[in-house]
């Protein structure tokens, strides 16, 4: 679980800088888009790219980190996602 | 809607049997996961059904970026370690939190190790005693010259001071607060302080910590008593002068802003610390202790101070190790897990 958290950690640093930031507003201070857009000077539609290539390169990096290991490790089920079941309801 | 992502990633009816593009759809996905987390108009609900029925790929990819998302909540932790503060603050507080993640990060590298953030498993409050969310404040009346304050294990307290400074005890301190005409003086008989001084020219604030007095005129330090004689000085805004005892017969040692000084019973040593380290000396306030680096001996023996439980090392091997992190104080079982990790033997580090 602790190699978990570095993992998620390492992923955001590979991150391009502005990328970086707007990803971190939004998943470290919680954000909206429309203040990380203040906050950055930049538009909401520009922030939103940010913010998905920045989710989308961290998946890509965690699938990369996991490859390495799967011949060593076995996966565990990771459970579903709370956002979607609450959407669902 | 501008903020719908669909419009663009829509397949037109001729492309629909060329492989998806993997990255675009997963952008698309994941740009719907934050208009759902912000709230979406009926209109781009129907966007989303309409994307959605397009392709099989773009469901799995919107499940995909959904567990991810919730997978990077983690990182929320890290907001109260380093608060987003004002408007001038910003940039500052912004490279903190970037320093923050590089540092966890490289920490565990050296060792593999970061002690558990905040876990859902229940604590035994016999053996841990977690710091109050929010530090009852006291208050100390002008007429109240001399006045004792305390904290057991595990405690921490804030008091305001007639003068407007502010004095926070940390876990296991003792203080007597004698302010007068001629000086504002606190006697720290044992444990650790900081102190965020009012500017008084006229009557000088003045830290007694066993042999040494530590004198500001308007600055916010940290004091602490370590075993034996020696006392520790952090420095966070403004200077210090460190006064030794008249028969050390010694000259008197300044500390900056940004520097940490050793004050023992044959030297002083004084060191620069880097933001991030003094950032870290000074989180006990938060309740949160960090570590970047020093060795496990070190850390056991600094965390110990905040609980009943006592903890033995049993594999000499690893007391060398250096370790990184960041623990909440009275988390104690976060922090053996955490541990466990360390040595081949989960018994190694035991609390006892």
């Amino acid at each position: 679980m602790q190699e978990r958290f570095l993992l998620l950690c390492r992923a955001v640093r590979e991150l391009p800088v502005q990328c970086r930031r707007a990803f971190v507003l939004k998943k470290v201070y919680g954000m909206s888009r429309k203040e990380i857009a203040d906050y950055m000077g930049l538009s909401e539609s520009t922030v939103q790219k940010h913010i998905a290539k920045g989710m989308v390169m961290c998946t890509e990096y965690l699938e990369a980190q996991q490859a390495a290991a799967a011949e060593t490790t076995p996966t565990e089920a990771r459970p579903r996602s709370r956002l979607l079941r609450r959407k669902a309801r | 809607m501008t903020m719908s992502p669909s419009n663009s990633d829509r397949p037109p009816n001729n492309l629909v049997h060329l492989p998806p593009n993997t990255r675009r759809v997963r952008e698309a996905a994941a740009a719907w996961i934050v208009c759902l987390e912000e709230g979406m108009s009926e209109q781009q609900m129907s966007e989303l059904k309409t994307w959605l029925a397009a392709d099989a790929a773009h469901r799995a990819a919107l499940i995909k970026m959904a567990e991810q998302w919730d997978a990077f909540d983690a990182l929320s932790e890290l907001a109260e370690i380093l608060p987003l503060k004002t408007e001038s603050e910003r940039t500052n507080r912004f490279a903190m939190a970037g320093a923050a993640i590089a540092a966890v990060a490289v920490g565990a590298l050296a060792v593999g190790l970061y002690f558990a953030f905040g876990r859902s498993g229940g604590i035994d409050p016999a053996t841990a005693l977690p710091l109050a969310a929010n530090p009852p404040a006291q208050s100390i009346s002008a007429a109240d010259s001399t006045r004792t304050l305390h904290t057991d294990v595990g405690q921490h307290l804030t008091a305001k001071m007639p003068d407007g400074s502010s004095i926070s005890l940390n876990t296991n301190t003792t203080l007597t607060v004698q302010f007068s005409q001629e000086q504002r003086l606190v006697i720290l008989e044992r444990g650790e302080a900081s102190f965020s001084v009012a500017h008084d020219t006229a009557r000088p604030f003045r830290v007694k910590a066993g042999d040494r007095i530590v004198q500001a005129v308007g600055t916010v330090f940290n004091v602490r008593r370590e075993t034996g004689p020696n006392v520790r000085v952090t420095v966070t805004e403004g200077v210090v002068k460190v006064i030794d005892r008249p028969e050390a017969k010694r000259e008197d040692v300044f500390v900056r802003a940004g520097q940490l000084a050793e004050i023992g019973a044959a030297s002083a040593s004084i060191q620069r610390v880097d933001p991030s380290r003094l950032d870290a000396a000074q989180a006990w306030q938060r309740g949160v202790l960090i570590y970047q680096g020093e060795t496990l001996e070190d850390v056991i023996a600094d965390v110990s101070r905040y609980t009943a439980v006592r903890f033995e090392i049993e594999d000499d091997s690893i007391r060398q190790r250096r370790v990184g992190g960041v623990f909440r104080t009275g988390d104690v079982d976060g922090l053996l897990l955490a541990l466990r990790g360390l040595s081949a033997s989960s018994r190694a580090v035991r609390a006892m």
